[in-house]
């Protein structure tokens, strides 16, 4: 049976291409500005983005504000691959999540040139990560992006340093930040409900600032909570896989 | 090289890439590579949607300071860039999800391959 099955794996396959390199032949030229995907719904985006959302970047403004219900749900998605994670490895049971008897070497991973490299390193990648968040309106940049940089930054300390126990969070704790970042996402959008304004309509919000400015920092609470769950959940998703080589 | 031939050679390059991940996902028995195939295939969709969003002499959609009305023709599609963002953050947290139950399943069956994972399971 399997052995069939390995033989006509390239029937689908045939006709995959057939398909893809047939319809390839009848999308628009590309850069052409008045390609369908360019003057459909983008303009009203483009063109009136700064006006309502006070955010520069479009992509942000879009994410963070005309699309928030969509990343909520993003923001939950993530949470809960990395709750599956740590269901599907067994992190819950105590024999495996509780401290290691084990001496930590001072490198486990690691040597002296990249441990005094990474020194070095990681507070400008956990700045440029804030940075990112912080200034996700007016540049590239966003919670998505910062919390893989920050994650990134505290991977790279556990890669170094392996996993000594100064650097050590348990994963049940690190779920527990991730939902905090899920909390201050919703809470936002809780506030402006309290405040007679649709969930997540920032204009309610009860801060001094006015229009663009006022809608500009509920994006920038909900951008928050993106960040804290991505970097909770990307290092999460780290130590509940690299859990067993440990022992 | 005139426009038209210059998309459609964009074009069938990310249908390549998504056609190598489609390849090993069917033909490959090792579910590591699987895994893999899988996210070249999640990278085809993700350079197809960038290409579409690209316009010329545009720039990024980012409002430059001081254009008080921005028009259309002067920035990219954002709405592209947006769902990417997305997906590839989607793309990571399976590719988790995805590596934990390879773990597991190692764990239990001491192998990866598809042909002796079948041959366990009987």
């Amino acid at each position: 049976m399997q052995q069939i099955f390995q033989r006509i794996a390239w029937l689908p396959f045939v006709a995959a291409a057939a398909i893809l390199f047939y319809a390839a032949r009848d999308l628009p030229t590309i850069a052409d500005p008045n390609a369908p995907a360019s003057t459909h719904v983008s303009p009203r985006y483009i063109e009136s983005a700064v006006a309502e959302t006070g955010a520069a970047n479009m992509v942000t403004a879009v994410l963070a504000d005309y699309r928030a219900y969509d990343t909520l749900g993003e923001t939950v998605v993530i949470l809960t691959a990395g709750l599956a994670c740590l269901l599907v490895l067994g992190a819950f049971t105590p024999a495996r999540s509780g401290p290691t008897e084990k001496k930590a070497t001072p490198y486990e991973f690691g040597s002296d040139i990249v441990d005094a490299t990474s020194r070095l390193l990681i507070p400008f990648i956990s700045l440029f990560a804030f940075y990112v968040v912080v200034h996700g309106h007016t540049s590239p940049g966003g919670g998505f992006q910062g919390g893989a940089i920050c994650a990134a930054a505290i991977i790279l300390v556990r890669l170094v340093r392996g996993r000594a126990p100064a650097f050590r969070l348990l994963p049940t704790y690190t779920v527990a930040i991730g939902s905090i970042g899920v909390l201050v996402y919703t809470g936002t959008g809780l506030v402006s409900l309290f405040f007679e304004k649709n969930f997540l309509d920032y204009s309610g919000l009860p801060l001094p600032f006015h229009g663009g400015h006022l809608r500009e920092m509920g994006s920038l609470s909900v951008e928050t909570g993106v960040f804290i769950t991505v970097t909770a959940v990307m290092v999460l998703i780290f130590d509940v896989l690299t859990m067993g080589s440990e022992e | 090289m005139e426009a038209e031939t210059l998309s459609f050679v964009n074009y069938c390059l990310a249908a390549s890439l998504f056609l190598i991940g489609l390849y090993g996902i069917l033909a490959r028995p090792h579910l590591v590579r699987k895994l893999m195939a899988m996210n070249i295939l999640q990278v085809a969709v993700i350079v197809f949607f960038i290409i579409l969003g690209y316009k010329s002499d545009a720039t990024p959609p980012i409002v430059r300071h001081g254009d008080e009305t921005p028009i259309a023709r002067n920035y990219i599609n954002p709405l592209p860039h947006t769902l990417m963002l997305t997906a590839i953050v989607v793309s990571v947290s399976t590719t988790g999800v995805a590596l934990a139950l390879l773990i597991r399943i190692h764990r239990r069956f001491g192998t990866l391959d598809e042909s002796e994972l079948m041959e366990k399971l009987k």
